[in-house]
């Protein structure tokens, strides 16, 4: 009696392999800690993006919401508070997190248009908000010292006052917009004590409104070990 | 180990903690200058659309010959209207005479050789050159036999022209049905050897907010015509403002274009001086001359038109508001594709009061 074969595809059958070997490579203990972080970052941003304005009515006409493009690149300063697991002191999972950046330096009133009509916008009043989801990551230790490599996504948002010309006066308006956000953090850091880290960071924003759109730079504080 | 690192910890947390709170209450201001978005700057092209401009007259002077002689402004318009026939009042459209119809076709000829397309306007005004007053002008287009002489007589002075322009002004709403009488008739008598564009008022709103908006059945109109010149212009007309707000156009715009296909979007070269005595219509250079000879300030209104405050003859506080190249451009980028459809053209209206180089400088940024 010839024996019954099912047929497995290709990459099934890698997966389970791949699965089977690191069951074997990994100990069946999980080596599992809880990492808290805290930083003081800068947010250079590249290039502002187009932002939706909030309906307005003014004495030339009443404008539903609309894109108004900006432009010009900004700095930003904040704090960032996050949290992360680390796996066999090794794997790197930032999990949640919390940044808020207001916009640091002198600008220029940035003239732009809202659906046809003539707006100013005023970088400097210019606050965002990102919220920090989960990633993955490698790190890897040298006595006091260790470097932190991950990939992290998120939400951005970002406002900005400025104000949509009527004919006879400027109309304040808020202006808003939210973005996926993408970064990859870079991180060497030296061991203060067996739970207490500083770290230098640099972060660029693979997407953030746009591809390429900035960087963060960052001094932080980490506890676990 | 621990009195070694603690100090070190002590330092972070400073460091942390100055840098949030320098955000959180705001270290940035604003130096107090303006720079254009990327969109609107010099060196970004502007939306390339149709150009026509209206000359107020049967004359072109050697400036303006100059100014459409120029590469830009060859590159920025492709239409000129001379605004030049009125209707007299058995309804014979005028000029007549042997020797302004021989000057008009020179000047046709003229602009011919420069590549341009060249149309007629009608003005409806008398012989002082005042336009009618509403009542009158809707009594001459009830007519039917005047409506016959005036499309009669219109053809021979076309003979020169690629079209012809109707500017009806002031007109009651209860015209409706004349101004629709008129644009179609003549429309069955020029085409297709002749264009046919009919300006209309920038109504926001349907039923319109304008006072006489509801002469032009636009969907009627837009049927009969080649192009719609919606008039955008005189924004300010009760007190001193910009002659155009770029939202309020954009509007306007819209309105017409649910209508009739082919619409356009009037700009002012010219300006307007606000005074007690009423308002008058200026150029650009006459606001800097105006500007130097009083010591006045040039300021900038919301949509960035400039404008200025002087005292002028009997200790009379005028206000002069106008276009300059900068206010121009940035409305025409403001008008880009997303906001008005490609096929919507530009009407610039009084070739001669605009500064010098606009065509020059619009010109440059045309892709």
């Amino acid at each position: 009696m010839p024996s019954s074969r099912i047929p497995i595809p290709a990459s099934l059958a890698a997966l389970a392999t791949a699965a089977a070997l690191l069951a074997i490579a990994t100990p069946a203990r999980a080596d599992l800690d809880l990492q808290v972080g805290a930083s003081a970052n800068v947010a250079w941003t590249r290039s502002l993006p187009t932002l939706k304005s909030a309906s307005v009515t003014n004495a030339a006409r009443e404008l539903g919401e609309s894109k108004v493009p900006i432009g010009g690149s900004m700095v930003a300063a904040g704090a960032v508070f996050d949290v992360g697991v680390t796996f066999d002191d090794r794997i790197f999972v930032p999990a949640l997190g919390f940044a808020g950046y207001g916009a640091v330096g002198s600008y220029d009133t940035i003239v732009t248009s809202a659906d046809g009509s003539i707006a100013h916008v005023r970088p400097w009043t210019t606050y965002r908000l990102d919220f920090l989801l989960p990633g993955i990551g490698y790190r890897m230790k040298h006595r006091r010292y260790m470097f932190v490599a991950s990939v992290r996504t998120g939400v951005s948002g970002m406002y900005m006052s400025g104000s949509i010309a009527g004919a006879e006066a400027d109309t304040l308006v808020s202006l808003s917009g939210v973005s996926a956000l993408l970064q990859v953090e870079l991180e060497a850091c030296r061991r203060l004590d067996p739970m207490t880290r500083v770290c230098a960071q640099v972060a660029p924003r693979v997407y953030d409104f746009g591809f390429m759109n900035g960087a963060t730079f960052g001094l932080r504080v980490e506890w676990g070990r | 180990m621990m009195a070694k690192t603690a100090p070190k910890k002590l330092l972070c947390v400073p460091l942390l903690v100055a840098l949030a709170t320098a955000s959180t209450l705001g270290c940035s201001t604003s130096s107090g200058e303006t720079v254009d978005a990327v969109a609107l700057r010099a060196e970004t092209p502007l939306p390339l659309r149709a150009g026509t401009v209206i000359v107020d007259g049967c004359v072109i002077d050697t400036w303006q010959r100059a100014t459409l002689a120029g590469p830009g402004a060859r590159r920025v318009l492709q239409d000129v209207v001379l605004l030049c026939l009125v209707p007299r009042l058995d309804g014979t459209v005028g000029p007549r005479d042997p020797s302004a119809q021989q000057h008009l076709a020179t000047v046709v000829a003229d602009l011919k050789s420069e590549g341009y397309r060249v149309s007629f306007g009608v003005s409806f005004t008398d012989e002082t050159g005042q336009r009618y007053d509403g009542a009158q002008t809707r009594s001459f287009l009830a007519d039917a036999a005047w409506r016959r002489t005036f499309r009669d007589t219109l053809v021979p002075a076309l003979a020169p022209a690629d079209g012809v322009e109707l500017d009806l002004q002031g007109l009651p709403d209860d015209a409706r049905q004349s101004v629709t009488a008129l644009v179609t008739e003549v429309a069955r008598t020029i085409k297709p050897g002749k264009r046919l564009g009919v300006f209309v008022p920038p109504s926001v709103s349907t039923p319109s907010d304008l006072p006489g908006g509801e002469a032009f059945s636009r969907a009627e109109l837009g049927a009969q015509v080649d192009r719609m010149r919606v008039m955008t212009l005189d924004f300010s007309d009760k007190g001193p403002g910009p002659t155009i707000d770029p939202g309020w156009a954009v509007d306007a715009a819209r309105v017409a274009l649910r209508d009739a296909p082919a619409v356009d979007i009037a700009y002012p070269l010219y300006g307007t001086d606000f005074g007690p005595r009423g308002r008058r219509p200026t150029t650009y250079l006459e606001a800097i001359a105006t500007a130097t000879v009083t010591n006045a300030r040039i300021e900038h209104g919301p949509t960035t038109a400039p404008f200025l405050r002087y005292v002028a003859y009997g200790n009379e506080p005028h206000e002069m508001w106008f276009d300059d190249t900068d206010s121009t451009s940035r409305a025409l980028a403001a008008w880009n594709f997303d906001v008005l459809p490609a096929d919507v053209g530009i009407v610039f209206y009084g070739l001669g009061a605009e500064e010098p180089t606009l065509f020059e400088r619009l010109g440059a940024r045309m892709p």
